[in-house]
């Protein structure tokens, strides 16, 4: 087993190297996400091979006096989601920045969030997990903060200030983790079993802390408002990353809390019934939505909801389910976040009210942007069919009939999304001129992302057997 | 053979046609590999049909997840899916073949050929799925590439709207669908047709889940085959180009909702869920032959229809006449095909033009007008047609049921009223480009458009021998019936379009009702307001707890301002607060504890 700490290591060589060389930004952020998704390959490639079922540990010293080490683990979670976060971020690197402005920053922010966000998948105890997190908020802070558009900064303060007031709860849970474990142990997996030695308000205190904190990153309603300004005013790899990788920061912490914590039995069903009307209540408000880059971060919260209810149903198969999920998500959002920073790039314009007749002069993006709502719509041979099949055979096996409940917010969801695409793409009557081209390097990240949703749509098994053994 | 090499050679030749469309030089003969893999496609079935032996089948692993929970995509050939791939096998290349002579603008062909090379391979997928995955995996993919032919022509306002109806339809009936396939799976863990059919069949009361999972493929059948109230999105269909509407209405598509309750009827039998399709049935046919009647739309006419055949076949399995409902499916297909590939001849002779009162007449190309007229008399159900033989079955099947075969009756008039009024309208006009240009067009029409026609029209006919040689005994009564229903309809449309010169249907009160379409989209409208209005609702929630975070975020502010203005600097506020301080600390020693 290679040292996980290459894939902390590794970025932060480029993260120095970016800020020493700055004319060759994209260059090293890319041959960075490259570097580390083939380290990535090679981890996945062998415990394929292998098939251990067993969650890998690397130990250092950190704090000796308070007994707290430098953990890093891979689960077979983590595995899932770093492969998804090194797809995203090699397509992000590789085509975001379209405008080609400030291009040093934003290669420095995406390589300073790729620290941040391998450093949070294969963190093995809650301080390193903590740390990371912060991490993997500053970058998307300076996305939008600095690179953002028109209403950037009341969109970051925003964002910031519900991160932080995450993280508080994260750390006070984490505190009180530390307090109430015995041992004074951190180490997220093997807390699994010493979870019920705690005391029940305890366990009950630091599950909801820890719930309401990932709830807000998800997002969850009614915890969701930072979302559609953070991530429609984000640079186009700043919304690329927030809404790919980051929002599964919180989905990751739901599926560790809730595999490890017997107690989050005792709340799945008010979760679950939460995340149906977060799912149908962010639809709804979809809806009202005239700006393309809204309209997709409203999809986000809309999937997200529907991989939250799928770790609520607390079932082996609805696990599997929401980290598919995610997994499809976080690659087809990053596409569609693509096209519309493509489309406003092209038409410097985002209102769907104003767009007319794309596909007549942006014939990719609008395929591309046609096959995203396919995804979203659950397109069998995509990732969308094999994540709702999941997903809701695992609501089925827990909450019966009503487990299929989440499923109808994608009628909503694809019909408002065909509406728009109908009106604004493929109605060419008066078709709006663009005033810039495509960059071909767009359509290089187009490429990476439909490949990978094709790839896992119609071999979903690669990953699947991989999780099959066990989901840790 | 494996069974998916039937598909294999429409997929090469779709993407050939797509490479080709891409390319300058290569355009002109993107229509032409499209053809060659439509035709490979057929014949690989055809052999497939005559040596089922030859063939490989049966069920492919595809995933497992959760450890045991698997995935596998079955395919069977049975004898409704046989049924279906003939048709298929034989509509198909014929489908192809007219695309060549109309779709004869160059741009854009490459496109057209993909999405219908996917539509035909998805139609063949599903023809031979089975169980649910792979059924479900064809449905979807008939559902998108019908979305984009539909809408494929978008410079115009039209298309855009009609692909955009179909598909939120479609969405609604692939969730539906979906939700039913998942509720089966967690009663019976198992997505086979047949392991399903037993399990429910061995069953002594079906459960509930199950029965909302039957309801829940029902109407996502319905969806697909155009049942009321999801029947609209097919008449708008007429949008895309006609060689679509022609594949969509006869052996693809609208069929894919009948095929499916096809293969369940012995279970919706079981779960007593046959009075679903009956009703239904009966209220669609009633809808589409009405609107038929008042429609002046040379294909929507059309359109309607097929949604009153559809209504037929459900009303045919709805009394559980599964061989009716087949006979039909069959013939319905063939006269369909051919009526809308001669309305699409018509429209290219009058440069597009699709009111009835508009277009100039088939008079003036005979052999037009011959094929025209055993369609029609096929779908009026006129004896040598074989058109006569699938309804026969469906009335005989109904006439232990007094009022449904009195419904059958009365409609059986109104199919042969609207059906001659589509044909004799038309006829005796001059047209708007005057009688020579059309006649010079109407000669001008491509043999590719022609040939598939006669093809069709020859099978209408034949299939009769076929019908008379199966058939063993027939109620001659139920055929006597049908046939003064149907004449007397036709003789009906003779007297009002053809002899008197002022005609009364077209100005009454009546007509102008029925080419309202029952308002049901005007029912749609109201449902898309009323959630729009929801809409409106969550937003302005959305906006109040937006304002509670403002408000909190304020307040917060505000302490902190009003803490600030404490650390002043003057010595006599902190000797105050000092002195509050300590007496409060003393009342609170003394008095609490």
């Amino acid at each position: 087993m290679i040292p996980l700490i290459l894939l902390i290591i590794i970025p932060s060589a480029f993260f120095a190297a970016i800020a020493v060389f700055r004319r060759y930004g994209r260059i090293l952020s890319t041959v960075s996400a490259l570097a580390g998704l083939a380290l990535i390959l090679f981890i996945f490639g062998s415990s394929l091979i292998s098939g251990s079922a067993a969650v890998i540990s690397q130990s250092y010293s950190y704090i000796p006096s308070l007994g707290i080490q430098f953990t890093l683990s891979v689960s077979n979670i983590s595995l899932v989601l770093l492969l998804m976060a090194s797809i995203i971020l090699l397509a992000t690197s590789l085509s975001g920045n379209m405008g080609l402005e400030k291009e040093t920053l934003s290669s420095l922010l995406i390589v300073l969030f790729q620290i941040g966000a391998y450093g949070l998948f294969i963190s093995g105890n809650f301080f390193i997990f903590f740390i990371f997190w912060d991490i993997g908020v500053i970058a998307p802070f300076f996305m939008i903060n600095v690179l953002g558009s028109a209403n950037r900064r009341i969109a970051s303060y925003k964002f910031i200030l519900y991160e932080l007031f995450s993280s508080a709860l994260l750390l006070t849970a984490i505190i009180l983790v530390y307090f109430y474990s015995p041992g004074h142990t951190l180490n997220i997996y093997s807390l699994a079993g010493l979870y019920s030695s705690m005391p029940i308000y305890i366990q009950e205190t630091i599950f909801s802390l820890f719930f309401i904190a990932f709830m807000i990153n998800m997002p969850l309603f009614p915890l969701h408002t930072w979302l559609p300004d953070a991530h429609s005013e984000a640079s186009t790899q700043g919304s690329m990353m927030l809404s790919g990788i980051l929002t599964k920061f919180g989905g990751f912490g739901m599926l560790l809390i809730f595999i490890t914590m017997p107690i989050a039995r005792s709340f799945s069903l008010y979760i679950a019934a939460l995340a149906t009307i977060s799912a149908f209540y962010a639809a709804f408000l979809m809806m009202r939505q005239r700006d393309i880059k809204r309209i997709v971060a409203h999809t986000t919260i809309i999937e997200m909801s529907i991989i939250m209810f799928s770790i609520a149903t607390m079932t082996a198969i609805g696990y599997e389910g929401a980290l598919y999920g995610m997994l499809s998500h976080g690659l087809v959002v990053a596409l569609m976040f693509l096209a519309a920073g493509g489309i406003e790039h092209m038409f410097h314009e985002r209102n769907i009210g104003v767009l007319k007749g794309l596909s007549k002069y942006s014939k990719t993006t609008s395929y591309v942007f046609l096959i995203g709502i396919f995804v979203m719509s659950g397109l069998p041979l995509t990732t969308g069919f094999v994540s709702d099949l999941l997903i809701f055979i695992g609501g089925i096996n827990a909450f019966g009939i009503y487990g299929i409940v989440p499923l109808f917010s994608l009628i909503l969801l694809a019909g408002f999304m065909y509406l728009v695409i109908n009106r604004s793409f493929f109605a060419n009557k008066q078709p709006t001129k663009p005033s810039e081209h495509l960059p071909q390097a767009a359509k290089a990240g187009y490429a990476i992302l439909l490949l990978s949703i094709f790839i896992f749509g119609i071999l979903p098994f690669i990953v699947l057997n991989l999780v099959n053994s066990s989901i840790l | 053979m494996d069974i998916l090499y039937l598909i294999l050679p429409l997929l090469i030749g779709g993407a050939a046609s797509l490479l080709l469309g891409i390319n300058e030089n290569g355009k002109r003969y993107s229509k032409y590999a499209a053809f060659a893999g439509a035709l490979g496609s057929s014949i690989l079935t055809l052999i497939a049909l005559a040596y089922p032996a030859m063939l490989q089948y049966g069920q492919i692993a595809w995933f497992t997840a959760s450890g045991s929970i698997s995935f596998p995509l079955s395919f069977s050939f049975g004898y409704i899916n046989q049924v279906l791939l003939i048709l298929v096998g034989i509509i198909s290349p014929l489908i192809f073949l007219y695309s060549i002579g109309y779709m004869d603008e160059p741009g854009e062909q490459g496109r057209y050929y993909v999405e219908l090379s996917l539509f035909a391979a998805s139609m063949i997928l599903l023809a031979v799925s089975g169980g649910f995955i792979t059924f479900f995996i064809a449905w979807e993919g008939l559902g998108i590439t019908s979305y984009l032919l539909i809408g494929f022509w978008m410079q115009k306002d039209a298309p855009p709207y009609a692909a955009r109806k179909a598909i939120t339809t479609i969405v609604i009936g692939d969730i539906m669908m979906l939700s039913g396939i998942l509720l089966i799976w967690a009663s019976l863990n198992t997505f086979n047709f047949a392991a399903i059919i037993s399990a429910i069949g061995a069953m002594a009361a079906v459960p509930i889940s199950i029965i909302v999972a039957l309801a829940l493929i029902i109407f996502g059948a319905f969806t697909k085959s155009a049942q009321f109230p999801f029947h609209e999105w097919l008449s708008d269909a007429m949008e895309g180009p006609t060689p679509v509407s022609a594949f969509l209405h006869s052996s693809t598509m609208v069929k894919a909702g009948v095929f499916v309750v096809i293969i369940l009827l012995p279970i919706i039998t079981h779960a007593n869920l046959l009075w679903v399709l009956l009703v239904f049935g009966i209220i669609t046919s009633i809808v589409g032959a009405f609107n038929a009647s008042g429609s002046t739309h040379l294909k929507k006419i059309l359109a309607y229809s097929t949604i009153e055949d559809l209504g037929l076949m459900f009303v045919a399995l709805g009394l559980n006449a599964v061989s009716a409902a087949v006979a039909f499916f069959i013939v319905q297909a063939i006269y369909k095909a051919l009526l809308f590939m001669n309305a699409g001849s018509i429209m290219k002779a009058n440069n597009d033009e699709v009111d009835i009162y508009q277009v100039s007449s088939f008079s003036r190309n005979r052999l037009l007008f011959a094929v025209g007229i055993i369609g029609a008399i096929s779908l009026a159900g006129i004896f040598p047609a074989s058109g006569f033989f699938g309804k026969l079955l469906i009335d005989s099947a109904a006439s232990s049921n007094a009022t449904v075969y009195i419904i059958l009756t009365v409609l059986d008039f109104v199919t042969g009223f609207y059906i001659f009024r589509w044909l004799f309208i038309p006829i005796g006009h001059i047209g708007k480009n005057g009688s020579a240009a059309i006649r010079a067009k109407y000669s001008a029409l491509s043999k590719a458009m022609l040939v598939p026609q006669v093809i069709l029209a020859a099978i209408a006919l034949l299939l009769t021998i076929l019908f008379l040689y199966a058939l063993t005994s027939v109620s001659i009564q139920a055929a006597v019936i049908l046939t003064a229903a149907s004449l007397f309809g036709i003789l009906s449309a003779y007297l009002l379009f053809r002899t008197s010169p002022n005609n009364l249907w077209e100005r009454s009160r009546s007509r102008e009702f029925l080419s309202k379409g029952f308002f049901v989209n005007k029912a749609y409208a109201y449902i898309a307001s009323g959630i729009a209005a929801i809409a409106i609702g969550i937003e302005s929630i959305d906006g109040a707890i937006n304002r509670l975070v403002y408000v909190g975020a304020e307040g917060i502010l505000r302490i902190g301002n009003s803490m600030r203005r404490t650390g002043n600097g003057i010595v006599n506020t902190y000797v105050a607060a000092l002195a509050i301080g300590l007496v409060l600390l003393i009342a609170i020693l003394v008095f609490v504890i």
